[in-house]
C-alpha cells in the first residue's frame, strides 16, 4: 500500500508529485477556503518586484511568511493570504532606460513619455513567471491569482484616498529643502532610501584657510593682518558656494603662530585660528606659538575674505556664526557653510540670515559662473579645487580620508545634496505618535524596537514624497496657474477628479502624462489649474497595501475592517527603512496605530562560509538550483532551524543537504517499519 | 514504552503550539526534531522485536497503532514546516486507509493535546535513560568498543535510577552491571588548566587565585559545563571572571581502563578490560549477528531451520563448541558442522578473528 520514497533523489521528484496532487485536487484554494466565517488573522505579504529575478534571500522570505498563515489556519483562524507585486517607481524606469539605450530625463522626453511608461508597464511583470515558478516550488502558499498590483488604477486611487487625507490634517506639503539628490536619476531621494546607500570611499578632503579681514579686533585684541581661520571639509567642491564659518560659542579656541618658510633668510609666519583642543591634531609636527586663547563667542560676527570669487553674491555673508551641532570629533572645530549643500548648513544659514548661492546644477556640475570647472560633474573636481586653493595660498593641507558617503540605492550614483523643491508628509510632527504606536508591536527580535527602528523613530524628519520621474503614482495635487491665486487642491478620488476637471477621458488612467492633461477649473479664480508635474516615492504605494489591496474605501469596507491590523508580517532587516517604516508611518498619519503587531525581522542569507553573497564573487546560490536539487522541505527546514530568524542565515547546497540528512532520515525509517509492519 | 512516546507526543503538540503561537520558529522547529531523534532512535529501536515478531500478538498490533499514532500526529504538527513530505505521508498513511479522511493533511486542524496522556514523571525518567546510553555510547566510541562486545561495569554519577530503566540501559549498552553514584573523580582524569595566552593576558597576577577557585569547584561539573559550550562565574576580590572554553584547557579522560562521557551532572564511566569470558562472549554475540546477516542475504525465511558450517579457526571453534546450543537455539541451527571443505564458505571477521562460515537451509 505504500509506495517507496527514495531518500537518495532528494526528495525533489517526491515534491513535484505533491504539487501535482495539490493542483489535481485544488487542494490549495481548498485551504484558503477553510474556516470561512471563522475569525480572521490577518497577514500582510509584502511587495516584491516582478522585474527583478528572484534570488535565495527571497527563498528566506518566503518561507518564514508561509509557516504562521499555515499554523494559524490549522488553529482555526480564516487566514487571507494575497499576493502583491510592488511595480512602480525609478527601478522599473532605470531598466527601460538601459533597454531603450537611453540615460536621463531629457532623453525619455525626447522618447516620447507615453510610450516610455507604456514600456515600462509592459515590463513590470518581465520575472512574473520565474517568481510563481520559484513560489509553488518552495510552498509558499498565498493567492498569486488575485494579487494587489500597485500600478492599477483602484489601487493609485486609494493612494489618492491617503494623499488626501494627509493633506486635510495639513501633513502634506510643499517645501524647500536640501535635499538628498542623485544627479543621474535627476530626483530627490527620501532618508530611508538615503540610509540605504552608506558606502565607505575614500574621498579627498581639505583645510582651507580663510583670511580674516584685517583691522578687526578678537577678545578685544587687535589682530595681524596674516590672520586665517581654518576650516575642513569633506566636499571640497562646496567651497566656492561658502558663505560662512560655523564655531560652538561655548568651546574655547585659539589663535597660533607658525613658521610657514624656513628658505627665504627671514622666516615667514601666518596665524591661524583653530579650537584649542584640537591644535595638535591639525598642526601636526609643525612647530608654533600659542598667540591667546578665547571662546568661540568672541569670534561671532568676525568678517573674512571671500575664499573663491565665483558668482555673485547678495546680502549676508562671509562672517563666523554660531551652531550647536558643531563639534570636536573632526576637522578644526569650525565648520564651512554652504547653505545649498546641507541640512545643518541650510538650518544655521536661515537663523542667521546668512543669504543663498547655488553654483550646482541639477545635473550635478557647476554652472557657467563658476568659470575653470564650468559643466563639470562637481565630485570630480575636488582635486582642482586643491590646486586652485594651493595656488592662491589659500590651501593649509589636504588628505584622502575614509568615510561613509550615501550613494543611490539604484544606480549607484554618489550622492549630493541639493536644494529643490519638493512635497514632503510632515512625519516630524508625529514622532511622538510613531513612537508610541510602534512601542506597542511585538518585534522579533525586541532589539528593533528599541534600537534600530526606535532610534529612527525618535529621529525621524519630514518624508519627502515626490519624485520628478515619470512611473509611479502622481502627486494628485494641482495649482491654479495664475500665479496671483496659487490656489492648490488636492484630489482623493477619481470621481472628485471628474467633478473638479475641466475636461476628464471617462477611462482616465492615473498615470502620467494622461493626468498631466486633465486639468481644473479653479475654485478660488475660475482659472485652469495644472498638476503638479511629481509622482510619489513607491514606498508609499507599499506602505498603503493595508487598505489599498482592498481599494479601500471606495469597496470592501468590511473586508479591510476585518484585516486591520494585521496579525503577523515578515521581512528582511533592511526592510526598518523602507515598508516597515512606510507601514508605521501612513498607519500612524491615517489609522493612529502601526498597521501589524507582530513582525519578524530577517537577518541576510550569507554562503556556507560565512561570506556575504555578491555576484563579483560568484558565491550566490542560484535559488532554483537550490529547489531542484536539495528540495523544498529541506531548504525550509534549513531556515527555521539553523539560526534564529533575524540572525543570519549560512546556506549553501552542502549544508542544505546535511540538514536533510539530519533529520528526514528519522522520519523515513519510522515510516519503512511502519510499512514493512503493514505488508505483513 | 508506548505511554511515554504517546506522553511526548502530546507534549510536542502542546510545546510546538505555544512557540508558535510566540513566533519562536526556531525553538518550534528544534522540538519536532529532538522528537523526531527521540521516536527513531530510542522508541522504534527499543521496540523492534515487537515490530520484528511474526505472529499478530497484542504487543506487536500495540505498538504498530502507537508508531501510526505518532507518526500521523507528527505530520500534522510539521505540516506547516516541511509541507511536501508531511502531505505525502499523510496520503500514505491516512488518505490510503480512512477515506472519511480529509484529502490533505494541509486541510486538517491542528491536532488536540491530550493532557491525561502527558506524564512528566515518566518523560523525566526515559530522558534520563535515554540521554545516559547516549553518553554511554558515545564513550564506547571514545574507547573503539563495538556495542555487540559485552563490558562488565559501567558507573554513572547519579544516584538514582528505577530498575526499569537501569535494565533498559544494560540491555542498550551490553553491559553486565550497573553502579549508581559513582564519584567520577575516582576513574576520570579531569585536568582544567587557565589557558594562559589568554586568561593570563588579562588577569596576569590573579592566575594562582583563579587555579585555586577552580580546584574548588566540581571538577565534572565544571568540565562538563565548559566543554558543552557553557560558562562559569568565579570571584576573586570583587572581579568576576568568566570561564568559557576559550580561556580554560581541558582534558576529560578515563585513567587505565575506563571510558568516560558526560553532559551536564550527568557522568558516565565503562569499565574498558575485556575479561577471557567477556572476549569469548564477544566472539558469540559477532558470530550470531554475522549467521543472522547471512540467512537474511541469502533470503531465507525468519522460520527456516539450517545447518551452520564453520571452517578454519581452532580457537573460535572451541568457543562454538562451549556455546553451542545458545547459537543452535538463536539461529535455528539444527546441526553445527566443522571443518568439512566446502566451496560455498564466506570468509568472515569475527572481532579480528578469521572464519570461514556458510548456512544451509533444511528443506
Amino acid at each position: 500500500m505504500y509506495k517507496k520514497v527514495e531518500l537518495k533523489d532528494g526528495f525533489v521528484g517526491m515534491e513535484h508529485e505533491v504539487a501535482e496532487n495539490w493542483k489535481k485536487k485544488d487542494i490549495i484554494k481548498k485551504n484558503f477556503a477553510m474556516n470561512e466565517g471563522k475569525r480572521y488573522f490577518t497577514f500582510y505579504d509584502g511587495p516584491p518586484t516582478a522585474n527583478g529575478k528572484p534570488h535565495v534571500g527571497h527563498i528566506e522570505t518566503r518561507v518564514m511568511k508561509d509557516i504562521i498563515p499555515r499554523y494559524k489556519v490549522m488553529k482555526g483562524y480564516k487566514v487571507i493570504r494575497k499576493a502583491g507585486w510592488d511595480t512602480h517607481g525609478l527601478p522599473v524606469e532605470l531598466e527601460i532606460e538601459k533597454k531603450l539605450g537611453i540615460s536621463g530625463k531629457e532623453q525619455i522626453e525626447d522618447y516620447g513619455v507615453e510610450k516610455f511608461v507604456k514600456e515600462c508597464k509592459d515590463s513590470v511583470f518581465t520575472y512574473v513567471h520565474m517568481w510563481e515558478e520559484m513560489t509553488n516550488k518552495v510552498g509558499y502558499w498565498v493567492d498569486m491569482d488575485n494579487p494587489y498590483v500597485t500600478y492599477h488604477n483602484e489601487y493609485i486611487e486609494s493612494v489618492w484616498w491617503a494623499l488626501k487625507q494627509m493633506w486635510e490634517k495639513g501633513l502634506l506639503y510643499e517645501g524647500h529643502k536640501v535635499m538628498p539628490y542623485c544627479p543621474r536619476c535627476g530626483t530627490a531621494l527620501s532618508s530611508h532610501e538615503v540610509a540605504q546607500g552608506y558606502k565607505d570611499v575614500k574621498d579627498l578632503t581639505c583645510i582651507a584657510k580663510f583670511k580674516v579681514v584685517d583691522g578687526q579686533n578678537i577678545a578685544g585684541e587687535g589682530i595681524d593682518s596674516n590672520t586665517y581661520i581654518l576650516a575642513w571639509t569633506t566636499t571640497p567642491w562646496t567651497l566656492p558656494s561658502n558663505l560662512a564659518l560655523c564655531v560652538n560659542k561655548t568651546y574655547e579656541y585659539a589663535e597660533v603662530k607658525v613658521t610657514i618658510s624656513n628658505e627665504d633668510e627671514e622666516p615667514k609666519y601666518e596665524n591661524y585660528i583653530l579650537a584649542k583642543d584640537l591644535i595638535e591634531k591639525v598642526l601636526k609636527d609643525k612647530e608654533y606659538k600659542l598667540v591667546k586663547t578665547f571662546k568661540g563667542e568672541d569670534l561671532l560676527g568676525t568678517k573674512y575674505e571671500r575664499l573663491m570669487p565665483f558668482g555673485e553674491v547678495e546680502g549676508k555673508a562671509f562672517e563666523v556664526i554660531h551652531g550647536d551641532y558643531v563639534n570636536l570629533d573632526d576637522g578644526t572645530g569650525i565648520v564651512h557653510i554652504a547653505p545649498a549643500y546641507g541640512e545643518d548648513d541650510s538650518f544655521v544659514s536661515k537663523q542667521n540670515g546668512i543669504t543663498f548661492i547655488n553654483l550646482v546644477d541639477k545635473s550635478g556640475k557647476f554652472v557657467k559662473e563658476v568659470e575653470p570647472w564650468a559643466g563639470r560633474f562637481v565630485r570630480d573636481c575636488n582635486e582642482d579645487i586643491c590646486k586652485w586653493l594651493a595656488n592662491e595660498n589659500k590651501l593649509f593641507g589636504k588628505e584622502k580620508h575614509l568615510h561613509s558617503y550615501p550613494h543611490c540605492w539604484r544606480c549607484d550614483t554618489p550622492l549630493l545634496y541639493y536644494p529643490k523643491e519638493s512635497w514632503f508628509v510632515a512625519m516630524s510632527k508625529l514622532r511622538d505618535e510613531l513612537v508610541e504606536n510602534n512601542n506597542k508591536v511585538n518585534w522579533y527580535p525586541d532589539t528593533i524596537r528599541t534600537g534600530r527602528f526606535g532610534k529612527f523613530l525618535e529621529n525621524v524628519i519630514d518624508w519627502g514624497i515626490s519624485r520628478d520621474r515619470y512611473w509611479g503614482t502622481p502627486l494628485p495635487v494641482w495649482t491654479c496657474e495664475d500665479e496671483n491665486c496659487g490656489h492648490q487642491e488636492c484630489i482623493g478620488s477619481i470621481e472628485e477628479l471628474k467633478q473638479k476637471a475641466i475636461e476628464c477621458p471617462k477611462d482616465i488612467e492615473l498615470h502620467k502624462p494622461y493626468i498631466d492633461n486633465v486639468h481644473l477649473k479653479c475654485s478660488k479664480c475660475g482659472k485652469k489649474m495644472n498638476r503638479a508635474k511629481e509622482v510619489i516615492d513607491c514606498w508609499f504605494d507599499s506602505g498603503s497595501m493595508p487598505f489599498a489591496q482592498w481599494h479601500y474605501p471606495f469597496e470592501n469596507k468590511e473586508m479591510f475592517d476585518n484585516n486591520f491590523p494585521a496579525g503577523f508580517i515578515s521581512e528582511a532587516i533592511d526592510q526598518t527603512r523602507g515598508w516597515f517604516y512606510t507601514l508605521t508611518a501612513i498607519g500612524t498619519a491615517l489609522f493612529k496605530r502601526t498597521p501589524f503587531e507582530n513582525c519578524i525581522v530577517l537577518g541576510h542569507v550569507l554562503d556556507e562560509k560565512g561570506q556575504k553573497m555578491s555576484k563579483s564573487k560568484g558565491n550566490g546560490v542560484d535559488p532554483m538550483v537550490l529547489l531542484d536539487q536539495v528540495g523544498a522541505d529541506a531548504t525550509r527546514w534549513h531556515f527555521y532551524t539553523v539560526s534564529a530568524p533575524w540572525l543570519p542565515t549560512r546556506l549553501g547546497l552542502n549544508n542544505v543537504q546535511e540538514t536533510r540528512k539530519r533529520i528526514f532520515k528519522y522520519i523515513m525509517e519510522c515510516i519503512l517499519i511502519l510499512c514493512f509492519i503493514c505488508r505483513n | 514504552m508506548d505511554k511515554w512516546i504517546i506522553s511526548k507526543l502530546n507534549t510536542l503538540v502542546k510545546n510546538v503550539d505555544e512557540k508558535l503561537e510566540k513566533y519562536d520558529i526556531t525553538s518550534a522547529a528544534l522540538q519536532i526534531e529532538a522528537f523526531t531523534d527521540e521516536l527513531s532512535n530510542w522508541y522504534v529501536r527499543r521496540n523492534r522485536e515487537r515490530f520484528w515478531l511474526t505472529e499478530l500478538t497484542d504487543e506487536k498490533i500495540g505498538a504498530y497503532v502507537t508508531l501510526y499514532k505518532v507518526l500521523t500526529t507528527l505530520i500534522k504538527v510539521a505540516a506547516p514546516f516541511v509541507p511536501f513530505m508531511t502531505d505525502e505521508i499523510y496520503q500514505n498513511l491516512v488518505v490510503g486507509l480512512d477515506k472519511q479522511a480529509p484529502e490533505s493533511v494541509h486541510l486538517c486542524l491542528w491536532p488536540e493535546v491530550n493532557e491525561n496522556a502527558i506524564d512528566k514523571q515518566l518523560e523525566k525518567e526515559m530522558d534520563l535513560a535515554y540521554k545516559i546510553v547516549k553518553l554511554g555510547r558515545s564513550a564506547r566510541n571514545s574507547a573503539n568498543i563495538k556495542n555487540r562486545q559485552p563490558l562488565s561495569k559501567m558507573l554513572i554519577s547519579i544516584n538514582t535510577l528505577p530498575q526499569y530503566y537501569e535494565d533498559i540501559v544494560k540491555e542498550e549498552l551490553n553491559v553486565k552491571t550497573i553502579e549508581l553514584g559513582a564519584e567520577m573523580s575516582e576513574y576520570v582524569n579531569f585536568e582544567i588548566k587557565p589557558n594562559l595566552p589568554i586568561l593570563g593576558k588579562e588577569y596576569g597576577k590573579l592566575i594562582p587565585r583563579i587555579k585555586e577557585e577552580i580546584s574548588k569547584k566540581s571538577q565534572m561539573d565544571l568540565a562538563n559545563t565548559i566543554k558543552n559550550g557553557g560558562v562559569e562565574y568565579i570571584e576573586i576580590d570583587d572581579t568576576q571572571i568568566e570561564l568559557n572554553s576559550e580561556n580554560l584547557l581541558i582534558t576529560m579522560q578515563g585513567k587505565d581502563g575506563f571510558a568516560f562521557s558526560g553532559e551536564g551532572e550527568i557522568g558516565v564511566v565503562l569499565d574498558t578490560q575485556i575479561t577471557q569470558e567477556l572476549k569469548e562472549e564477544g566472539y558469540v554475540r559477532e558470530i550470531l549477528s554475522k549467521v543472522q546477516n547471512m540467512r537474511k542475504d541469502k533470503g531465507f525465511e525468519v522460520l527456516d531451520n539450517i545447518n551452520l558450517y564453520v571452517f578454519g579457526n581452532e580457537m573460535l571453534e572451541k568457543v562454538i563448541k562451549e556455546n553451542e546450543n545458545l547459537i543452535k537455539h538463536d539461529t535455528l541451527a539444527e546441526k553445527v558442522i566443522y571443518n568439512i571443505e566446502r566451496t560455498e564458505y564466506t570468509e568472515t571477521n569475527i572481532n579480528g578473528e578469521s572464519l570461514k562460515v556458510d548456512v544451509e537451509v533444511i528443506k
